[in-house]
């Protein structure tokens, strides 16, 4: 079973075509893609635009820690994340998961896996950018 | 004594209007201690929340920092 990991960043917002193209194998029995999109009420209101910020070299590092640990955990063979830097505005996408296996039991723990770690641990940031403000917001948001 | 670039990101880079901060360490340094200097170098970071990382890996408190080593202060983390 040939298990990977990729990622990258993207200026502006994702599509997730990248992702899913990279998973893409006759041995994929079923592939998930995960997006997670801006949202039009923050913090401060109602939001206009996500301003998002990235510290890239540890990113890199701290994304493939966390393939690592969950391609060992669950029964997937590969993992594919693409995430946004700068300006996202409503209703596009930050941030795209794809996970493919031989069969469909763990890929929706997988990225859900993914997703919490990279909100507890990736050094990426947003801010809100609002009619009323604009915050950077802290962790888990 | 040697000279050392801090990286800062997002609001902590606002909170000290700049990305980077400069310290002079001692030959030995802890990560705690060098805490203890950018703060006293900068103020507004008293009140701020942190985490160090030491060549893109996250540091304990406890960790010396390298020779020639990247640091960056990095505010809780918001990605996704």
């Amino acid at each position: 079973m040939q298990q990977s990991f990729q990622m990258r960043l993207v200026d502006g917002p994702v599509n997730g075509h990248w992702a899913q193209e990279s998973i893409a194998g006759p041995d994929a029995g079923c592939t998930l893609v995960f997006f997670g999109t801006v949202r039009d009420s923050g913090h401060l209101g109602e939001v206009v635009h996500l301003d998002y910020q990235a510290y890239p070299e540890m990113v890199e590092k701290e994304f493939a820690k966390i393939a690592s640990e969950v391609l060992q955990a669950f029964e997937i063979l590969r993992i594919a994340i693409e995430h946004a830097v700068g300006r996202v505005a409503v209703g596009e996408c930050s941030v795209a998961v794809a996970i493919a296996a031989q069969h469909r039991k763990d890929v929706f723990a997988a990225a859900d896996k993914v997703m919490a770690e990279l909100k507890t641990r990736v050094p990426l940031w947003k801010k809100e950018v609002c009619v009323d403000g604009s915050e950077w917001r802290g962790q888990g948001s | 004594m040697s000279h050392l670039r801090i990286l800062l990101f997002a609001g902590l880079a606002e909170t000290c209007g700049s990305t980077f901060l400069e310290v002079e360490l001692p030959s030995v340094c802890t990560v705690a201690e060098l805490e203890l200097l950018a703060i006293t170098a900068n103020p507004r970071l008293h009140h701020a929340t942190f985490r160090v990382a030491v060549n893109s890996v996250y540091a304990d408190a406890t960790d010396l920092i390298p020779e020639d080593a990247e640091v960056a202060f990095l505010p809780p983390v918001s990605g996704g």
